[in-house]
């Protein structure tokens, strides 16, 4: 009937105009995406923080290369990020010089004083102390960054640090971000006079939103190294300093701890995922190996014909997680004290026997996986990473902490700097059991000068054709190297976005721990998980992934959303 | 066993313990987004430069409305595509002091010699390019009138006042950013065809403004500057207007000087609904909005979204068979209220809501056609604007305004700089099925001089115990009232934060063509429980572009949309 033809050709044209949703326009913005990248032509910063962002791309406007410019942010960030951003923690940098395209790597992890000893961090309960300078190592960070500057740097010393010294004399504005945290943080801070007075009033009341904040010691320190580098911190004034509130206050880092601190180049770790190059951070490092035996796994299944953030895509992370996890407990440690089997570990065979234990249908239980009891000892979420890229293609991607939020608690008296808290992450437990587990593991017991190891997973990532194209790392404690696998796989496997494979909801999955997941996903996905034997728990949002993607003629910088404040920023040059 | 506590969740209980409720923690770090946090106040806007813009007025000493017309005039200047001078819109002010919310309806109307078969051509097809791209596409711009009209009533400042910062942005220009040189170079073709348009927009030899250079928009500067020299009389009446009426009579245009001083705005009564406690305030016609937002709401009200999980089949299922609902008395009752009888109260009843639910299976698919016979709504341009304000004392603006597509008509009014809106192209001006069913829905929404063409836009108030708790509203075509609807379910239902709410992805069904959209974001899994209930699902680019604030124990949360690039919630902290 002629009344039909029309309403269906009527229909027709209408459904026509819908598919004018569907098929996006060409443009450089992905309208499909919800969130969307900054965009740039050359130079890229991005970081946790807004201010150190800013204070990193001014560097590169200066002239700076990537170095510089990560090492004024490293700085920055000890300034405005006090909780993660530090002098007195440690980390990893990985950094990539474009004209001989290679990649080099800093372990500036912190390490055990000579005179610790296991009993020293145990408290009454068999647990381990977590604040006070009983638990404080000594500090890398410094000596990673001098040591970074020193041998890429273009500017000087003094240019670098200068606009750290400003902005602790200064001062800047303490956000709802910073108030909240040192809310969180006054179960440490109130414990030491020095953080104290620094962060709170007469009344324990935190420093309002939108006060000043200015550290008139932190820039004396800062100036110390300005002039005088390394041994601006690890010697002279601000290392006596340090031993001196050591000693006075139970810790136990001596003026000869410092003198001999060392950052310690090493060879990166790397493998080769469905083509793609990912190069990370070696032990003292162990979310590397764990990134690379995760995705060496993975790499046997076809997770793009599961779909994004599928149960069954879901299911096949989560068994490829535990099983890279499984090596963590017996292998990994400070590879100047212990001979961690990086070949074997990262070896595709070895991988791909992993795999093969893997059951789409339903999941391997932990003791088959590993024997034994796991016992986790949770690392804080709170460490920092920034990523960087200059206007040559030279680049840095680099993780630094405090190990918990705001570490141990302490501020160095007349130095205006926090102290970590990492002689927690060894393993106290060793020798006391027969069974291995993260505290009872040989290769991370504690011996004198040891670093500790960490899971900080800084890393790059090449494309088929060697051309860099990832900068990318995150905080989360034990769950980094799941998330920077994750990241990966949002890129390679489901093409998606690159701030859409950033913001996606994460999930974490542990040897023995359970199945947890950030909010947004489908209890449809949930009750499929649970059905194949999942336990899916909901956690708080993880990691802070602030990464950079080369993408010709782009370069994007995605800052995560998930910590506020984060920023990139990148320049874009005028035709 | 301690050890096994995450160290993180500890730290949190313990300190939330000690807290006391002033120092509770307003950042939730189970969200993956976070608003803008602020105490004195909040401007939410698709151009963050537009939003600071309404701050600064909020940090002089204005209220939300001086600060809502200072960042309209504003988003005239840079976001050219959809903020406007040239084209129409809706405003809800909730006043502190009035105790009360005021529909502001600044729709374009249709010029007197508008007919109801103007857009058909010699065989009674339905002609394109005149309905969207000539200068009979234009209806008589509203927006002048409305904001001066709001700012006069319920305003502080001056005209004067708010309209300076739109000056100095546009005779200093402002930094082009990648996405408004992205969509240039677009539209390039459609835009350069047109010589007054090209002039304003492009460089020199018609070249695109590439990202980070300075555009300058001389032409508008003039035209806002006679606006605060004249007042709105310049528009209607005087210099502006003057220059609106040759390119029309000179272009086969039927807006008379006659029509430019008819404009009217109308103040309406705003809709009203509750839902589960909370008041929704919203826009009555000529928007089509309001009803059935408050239609859907009431449909859901009995359910509880919450515990079928955001995201799920389930959930999903059941909004969907409520839009399509919806969407079919839309197309049968939509029209103009000054000239057609529309059934308000009927549509918002509760009771009513409870007879369409007898209808819908939670387990099954309902297919449009066996809902209504009706006819399918025309194409709404989704490229509109939004934007939410409110001020320390209490007061807000929720605002949409538009020129209906990207552009407008893409016609520039030579030496005004003003982009003309292509509003006519909102009536029902389509030949073909109607007339033949004899339906009432097409008769509702036809062309009629001075008549307004319907809207979906959907300005949104909802409030808590009687006072203010969440602005929003979106552009997107048609998909704004499913859009509205389900950012206040996420918020209201689904308890996420402001951000969160907004940046979680969405559906939208509008009953004809009967297909589910699905922004990406969704499971899998969940998709394909959908299409076993038998819903054909299609992936669609992102909708809407949710501006939203929400007032909560003394802080403002605002939260601007990301699908948007440069837009941007500012807040005031004193």
């Amino acid at each position: 009937m002629k009344r039909n033809l029309i309403l269906t050709v009527w229909v027709f044209v209408t459904f026509l105009y819908f598919n004018l949703l569907v098929a996006a326009p060409d443009s450089i913005f992905r309208y499909s995406d919800r969130v969307h990248p900054d965009i740039a032509d050359s130079n890229m910063v991005v970081s946790q923080n807004q201010i150190a962002t800013e204070v990193g791309y001014q560097i590169l406007e200066q002239g700076g290369n990537a170095v510089d410019a990560a090492t004024a942010i490293g700085f920055a960030l000890a300034v405005t990020l006090p909780r993660a951003g530090n002098l007195g923690g440690g980390g990893f940098m990985l950094i990539y010089d474009s004209s001989t395209k290679k990649v080099s790597t800093i372990d500036y992890r912190s390490a055990a004083p000579k005179k610790a000893k296991s009993e020293m961090f145990l408290n009454k309960n068999g647990g381990v102390i977590r604040y006070g300078y009983i638990v404080t190592a000594v500090p890398g960070t410094v000596a990673g960054l001098i040591k970074a500057h020193e041998e890429h740097g273009n500017l000087s010393l003094q240019k670098v640090i200068e606009p750290s010294i400003d902005l602790a004399s200064k001062g800047f504005r303490v956000t709802y971000d910073l108030f909240q945290a040192l809310n969180f943080g006054k179960v440490s801070l109130l414990e030491d006079t020095t953080s104290k007075t620094k962060f709170y009033d007469s009344g324990q009341n935190t420093l309002p939103t939108d006060s000043l904040l200015i550290q008139p010691d932190l820039a004396k320190t800062l100036r110390l190294i300005s002039t005088k580098g390394k041994d601006g911190f690890y010697k002279g004034k601000t290392a006596e300093l340090i031993s001196q509130a050591s000693k006075t206050n139970g810790g136990l880092i001596t003026q000869k701890d410092l003198a001999s601190y060392e950052a310690k180049e090493r060879t990166a770790i790397r493998t080769s995922y469905r083509g793609y190059q990912v190069v990370t951070m070696p032990p003292t490092a162990s979310g590397g190996l764990v990134l690379l035996q995760t995705l060496n796994i993975l790499e046997n299944f076809n997770l793009r014909e599961q779909g994004h953030n599928s149960a069954n895509a879901i299911h096949l992370l989560s068994e490829s997680m535990k099983r890279g996890y499984a090596d963590r407990t017996r292998y990994h440690g400070d590879p100047d004290y212990f001979p961690v089997p990086i070949d074997q570990l990262i070896n595709k065979d070895y991988s791909k026997e992993r795999a093969l234990s893997i059951d789409l249908d339903s999941v391997t239980p932990s003791s088959e996986i590993f024997p034994g009891k796991i016992i986790v000892v949770d690392e804080s979420p709170d460490t920092t990473h920034f990523s960087v890229i200059d206007s040559e293609g030279n680049a840095v991607s680099n993780t630094y902490t405090l190990g918990s939020s705001f570490g141990s608690g302490v501020t160095v008296p007349g130095g205006g700097f926090l102290l970590n808290n990492q002689m927690r992450n060894f393993s106290h437990s060793y020798g006391k059991s027969e069974r291995i587990s993260l505290s009872t593991s040989p290769a991370n017991r504690l011996q004198p000068g040891k670093r500790m190891i960490s899971t900080q997973t800084p890393t790059i990532v090449f494309d088929p054709q060697g051309n860099l194209f990832m900068i990318l790392g995150s905080p989360g404690g034990g769950r980094i190297p799941n998330i920077v696998a994750q990241v990966i796989s949002n890129v390679i496997d489901h093409d998606m976005g690159y701030a859409e494979a950033v913001m996606a909801p994460r999930i974490n999955q542990r040897l023995g721990g359970k199945l947890e997941l950030e909010t947004g996903f489908s209890r449809d996905t949930i009750q499929l998980l649970t059905l194949k034997g999942h336990k899916p728990t909901s956690a708080p949002s993880m990691g802070s992934v602030q990464a950079i993607f080369i993408d010709k003629p782009f370069i994007y910088g995605v800052a995560d959303t998930r910590r506020p404040g984060a920023a990139a920023k990148g320049k874009t040059n005028l035709k | 066993m301690i050890k096994k506590i995450p160290i993180y969740f500890l730290t949190l209980f313990v300190s939330i313990y000690l807290e006391s409720s002033n120092n509770l923690p307003i950042i939730d770090y189970g969200s993956i987004s976070h608003p803008e946090i602020g105490t004195g106040g909040m401007v939410v806007s698709q151009r963050k430069i537009a939003s600071e813009v309404g701050v600064e007025i909020l940090r002089q000493g204005g209220n939300a409305v001086d600060a809502a017309v200072a960042t309209a005039l504003a988003l005239a200047v840079v976001l050219p595509r959809a903020g406007n001078l040239g084209g129409g819109g809706f405003m809800l002010v909730y006043s502190e002091e009035l105790k009360k919310t005021i529909a502001i309806d600044y729709r374009e109307m249709a010029p007197l010699q508008a007919s109801r078969d103007m857009f058909l051509d010699k065989k009674g097809n339905y002609d394109r390019r005149k309905a969207q791209f000539s200068l009979l596409s234009a209806g008589v711009p509203g927006t002048v009138a409305g904001l001066y009209y709001a700012l006069n009533k319920y305003g502080t400042l001056s005209w004067g006042e708010v309209l300076d910062p739109a000056i100095k942005l546009a005779e200093d220009g402002f930094v082009v950013p990648h996405d408004l040189s992205s969509v240039l170079s677009n539209y390039k073709k459609r835009l350069t065809a047109n010589e007054a348009t090209a002039k304003a927009y492009y460089k020199a030899n018609k070249e695109t403004y590439s990202a980070g250079e300075v555009i300058k928009l001389p032409d508008l500067a003039w035209s806002l500057k006679e606006l605060k020299k004249v007042g709105p009389d310049a528009f209607y009446k005087g210099k502006i207007a003057e220059k609106i009426v040759a390119e029309m009579e000179l272009n086969g245009g039927l807006i008379t000087a006659k029509d430019l001083a008819n404009y009217k705005v109308k103040e309406r009564m705003p809709l009203q609904g509750t839902f589960k406690g909370y008041e929704i305030v919203s826009m009555p016609p000529s928007s089509s909005g309001g009803v059935h937002l408050i239609q859907m709401l009431n449909m859901l009200e009995p359910f509880s979204l919450k515990e079928m999980g955001f995201g799920s089949a389930q959930s999903i299922h059941l909004m969907s068979e409520v839009m399509k609902r919806a969407y079919a008395d839309r197309s049968k009752y939509l029209g103009d209220t000054d000239f057609v009888s529309v059934p308000l109260k009927g549509l918002t009843d509760k009771e009513y809501a409870k007879a369409l639910l007898k209808e819908i299976s939670l387990k099954k698919v309902t297919p449009s056609k066996s809902i209504s016979n009706g006819n399918p709504l025309p194409y709404e341009s989704p490229d509109t604007t939004h934007f939410s304000v409110m001020d320390s004392e209490g007061n807000v603006v929720s605002n949409t305004y538009t020129l209906n597509f990207s552009y407008g008509s893409g016609i520039v009014i030579p030496g005004t700089g003003i982009l003309m809106n292509n509003e006519m192209d909102d009536f029902s001006s389509k030949k073909g099925v109607p007339n033949a069913y004899g339906l009432v829905g097409y008769e509702a929404n036809e062309i009629e001089g001075q008549k307004r063409p319907l809207s979906s836009m959907t300005p949104t108030i909802v409030f808590k115990n009687k006072k203010p708790y969440l602005v929003l509203g979106s552009p997107g075509g048609s998909r704004i009232i499913t859009t509205v609807l389900q950012v206040a379910l996420n918020v209201l239902e689904h308890d996420m934060s402001v951000k969160q709410a907004v940046v979680s992805p969405r559906v939208h069904h509008q009953w004809l063509p009967d297909v589910l959209l699905m922004e990406e974001g969704f499971s899998p899994d969940t998709v394909t429980l959908l299409e076993k209930m038998g819903h054909t699902i299609r992936s669609s680019r992102t909708m809407g572009s949710v501006q939203a604030i929400i007032y909560k124990d003394k802080y403002f949360y605002g939260a601007a949309d990301p699908r948007r690039p440069s837009s941007g919630a500012v807040a005031v902290n004193p």
